[in-house]
């Protein structure tokens, strides 16, 4: 690692003597020239800050969570930062190192109507004419360079090829001729459920994963106990893993993947509403902490929250075709966008528009809670959901029982002016639950009161905030609603600012109102 | 695995500190404790299986049949067991792809690894038996010679072979789910013809082509030359198995270097 350092110092030398002191705080590789100063001083004080073990952090990190995001959000602001594409930006594209590229990767499959997978089928395939093949073009001809240390995400439709394209990062699907994917470092999957042999004890499955992403057996030895103790599994140390519950072996795949020298991480809709509350917090603190910072992570996601929230740029796959690189919110946009063109408006899109009743909220700094009350019920609910895809998408939800209370939580993605997000809405009511094994449905009790509390939480506020701080912060809402006048059945939206773990961190107090 | 552990953990500590080999030997080890059930006692019937193995041969072929064959029961557990290391070396490389498809979707590394971990994991099975065979040897006053110390060389022939075979099948267990079936015929018939219940010395005589044809008659003669006659190697057909090996390991490999990708998209 040092040789290459001094290696690419070395050719900095050439071009930019001025680049040689800032080189050595260099952390992340993404910020434009303009920025170098800045970067600098704080990377400074980064770099003095011994490395830790992610356990030991923990009683700090809510503290320091805050403040890094603050001091991620410079980085996560420049509008310029990273565009690769952008030929302004030559002179900081020699400084990246690009630890995964993929060049021309194209992948069709070849399917015949009928299974042909033995060979009796395959000598009666022979004689028949009715078995067409069929080819699937999956990918078409995607492009891109990931950098070191860089998060980047992938956004699609099911079926858009987002999990082909990670399955041939792996390795295990070959693209078709033609293709070059070279990367530096070892590379390892999240995906649920996967990566475990079930039959042996979590433990062996340490090992057994530890030894294949590159980490000798002392070292291990060394840290079984503390992945244990992060996946909150030391009382089941010895159980076969095929009597873990699926959170369980998200949690222990995830500790792995923490404690391990894996240097390229493909995250493959890991963070879907698994795990408690406690874990998510954990997880997303890993991320916020000393993860993130030195690891490149791929992500194929749903929750356009996270994507925004994580990742530096992003792509949209659509059928197999790439859209992008962009800054993760232009894809975002770009996503919705090709999700406008491409799914057909619903029928009863025209009801719901008669009944759209609009509040615009302002942060007028007088009141100390955002209180708007509105009717949704259980039907409702459901439209709500889509009548606010997709400039305002909920994404994820789910249900967790926390000593026997439900909480159920759904992140809203709010487009607003100034980028403002809200994220983690906790239902602590009694709710209706109707779960199955992979999908909960989340049915309101009409009866009832629901109080939500809402952590508001951004990352992009802080230049803005700089900006704005004296104008008036406003976004807007819009909300299908039944009956207004029945305010017995209402939401009240606490918005709590400090001391909350997650993606993304409040920066702000905030105090709204509701206004009609 | 506790007993698994004490015998075979001082090894581990000769193990050199490189991760590739650290990997394989983890796979290994818990490739075999899978198909020991995990447990001292599970361990144990590693050791019972051969021995009861040979009483059974010594009483219905010894006591019922009354073979003339000289220790006709080790005669018989000698080829037996070497015939049954190539099977398990075939049968599980068929597999390895599909029973291993969670470990290759989920990190990057060579699969190639795989194979030569599940060798190792077969070798661990065939020391047991072989500990209860020149045990029992000894109890029965054979006298063990030097040329026992030849043995791994027929055990890394043998290998060579079943690994090659097993990269051809574990390819082809993809596209074709039956030839699981069709290999457990083959080895049925090898097992009849490669001179395990008779002495293939008459078969060299008559059909000295079909010896060199069929690796396995030379590989199981030798095991007994080594183990019981105490008679050396043949050169002559020693060469011809490890040209056999090696041909058998290169041609698996092409395949399984060319193809492994394109079926593993079936998985």
């Amino acid at each position: 690692m040092a040789k290459k350092n001094r290696k690419k110092v070395h050719k900095r030398k050439n071009k930019h003597s001025t680049f040689d002191e800032k080189a050595r705080f260099r952390t992340k590789d993404k910020i434009s020239t303009q920025n170098d100063q800045l970067k600098t001083k704080k990377n400074a004080s980064n770099s003095e800050k011994p490395k830790q073990n992610p356990l030991k952090n923990q009683a700090e990190v809510n503290s320091k969570n805050f403040e890094k995001a603050r001091r991620n959000t410079p980085v996560n602001q420049q509008e310029d930062s990273i565009h690769i594409s952008e030929p302004l930006n030559s002179q900081s594209q020699n400084r990246k190192e690009v630890v995964l590229s993929v060049k021309n990767v194209s992948k069709t499959f070849e399917i015949r109507e009928k299974r042909v997978d033995t060979l009796r089928e395959y000598v009666y395939n022979l004689f028949r004419k009715d078995n067409k093949k069929k080819t699937i073009q999956a990918l078409k001809d995607v492009n891109f360079e990931v950098i070191k240390g860089e998060k980047f995400g992938i956004i699609g439709h099911n079926g858009s090829g987002k999990s082909t394209l990670l399955r041939c990062l792996i390795g295990s699907l070959e693209p078709n001729k033609g293709y070059e994917i070279e990367h530096k470092g070892r590379i390892m999957k999240l995906a649920l459920g996967a990566g475990f042999d079930p039959n042996i004890t979590a433990r062996e499955n340490i090992y057994l994963n530890g030894s294949i992403l590159g980490l000798s057996f002392k070292k291990i030895g060394n840290l079984v106990d503390s992945i244990l103790s992060y996946a909150e599994l030391e009382d089941f140390i010895d159980t076969p893993v095929k009597f873990y519950s699926a959170g369980m072996r998200s949690r222990l795949a995830f500790a792995i993947a923490i404690h391990s020298e894996a240097e390229i991480y493909l995250f493959d809709e890991f963070f879907g509403g698994v795990g408690d509350v406690g874990f998510q917090r954990k997880s997303n603190q890993a991320f916020t902490e000393t993860f993130i910072d030195n690891k490149t992570v791929v992500m194929v996601s749903h929750n356009l929250n996270l994507i925004k929230a994580v990742c530096d740029r992003a792509i949209v796959l659509n059928k197999g075709e790439q859209i992008g690189p962009f800054k993760s919110e232009v894809a975002i946009e770009k996503y919705l966008q090709v999700f406008n063109e491409t799914s057909e408006k619903p029928p009863e899109k025209k009801k719901i528009n008669n009944r759209k009743h609009s509040a615009d909220v302002i942060n007028d700094g007088s009141s100390q809670n955002l209180i708007f009350s509105t009717d949704i019920g259980r039907s409702e609910y459901m439209k709500l959901r889509q009548s606010l895809s997709p400039s305002v998408a909920t994404t994820q939800y789910g249900i967790t029982d926390i000593n026997g209370i439900k909480i159920g939580h759904f992140d809203i993605n709010l487009e607003t002016k100034t980028d403002l997000c809200i994220s983690g809405f906790a239902l602590t009511q009694e709710l209706n639950i109707k779960s199955s094994a992979h999908s909960i449905i989340l049915r309101l009790n009409e009866e009832k009161f629901y109080k939500v509390n809402c952590d508001l939480k951004t990352p992009y506020l802080s230049k803005r905030l700089g900006i704005n701080i004296h104008e008036k912060i406003g976004f807007k809402i819009n909300i299908s609603v039944k009956d207004l006048k029945e305010k017995n059945n209402s939401i009240k939206f606490d918005i709590i600012s400090s001391d909350l773990t997650s993606i993304l961190n409040p920066l702000k107090k905030w105090n709204l109102k509701y206004k009609q | 695995m506790g007993l698994v552990n004490r015998i075979l953990g001082p090894f581990l500590l000769l193990l050199p500190d490189n991760n590739r080999i650290q990997r394989i030997w983890k796979i290994a080890q818990i490739d075999f404790k899978k198909r020991y059930y995990n447990d001292s006692f599970g361990v144990l019937w590693a050791l019972i299986n051969p021995f009861f193995r040979i009483s059974i041969y010594y009483f219905v072929f010894k006591t019922i049949m009354n073979v003339q064959i000289e220790n006709y029961a080790l005669f018989l557990f000698n080829g037996i067991i070497m015939y049954g290391t190539f099977g398990e070396v075939t049968k599980g490389g068929m597999n390895l792809l599909q029973a291993k498809g969670y470990l290759i979707e989920t990190i990057k590394f060579d699969i190639t690894d795989l194979y030569i971990s599940h060798s190792i994991s077969v070798l661990i099975g065939f020391f047991y038996n072989i500990l209860a065979y020149l045990l029992i040897s000894v109890i029965t006053g054979v006298a063990l010679t030097w040329y026992v110390l030849l043995l791994p060389f027929i055990l890394i022939n043998v290998l060579m072979i079943g690994v090659g075979i097993g990269f051809i099948l574990s390819v082809l267990k993809i596209y074709f789910k039956d030839i699981k079936h069709i290999w457990d015929l083959l080895l049925l018939a090898g097992f009849w013809v490669s001179g395990i219940f008779f002495n293939s010395e008459v078969l060299f005589e008559k059909y000295p082509v079909f010896v060199y044809a069929n690796p396995l008659v030379g590989i199981i003669q030798h095991t007994r030359n080594l183990l019981l006659f105490g008679k050396g190697l043949d050169p002559m057909l020693a060469s011809i198995n490890l040209l056999h090996g090696i041909i058998f390991l290169v041609i698996g490999y092409i395949i399984f270097s060319k193809y492994s990708k394109k079926a593993l998209e079936k998985i």
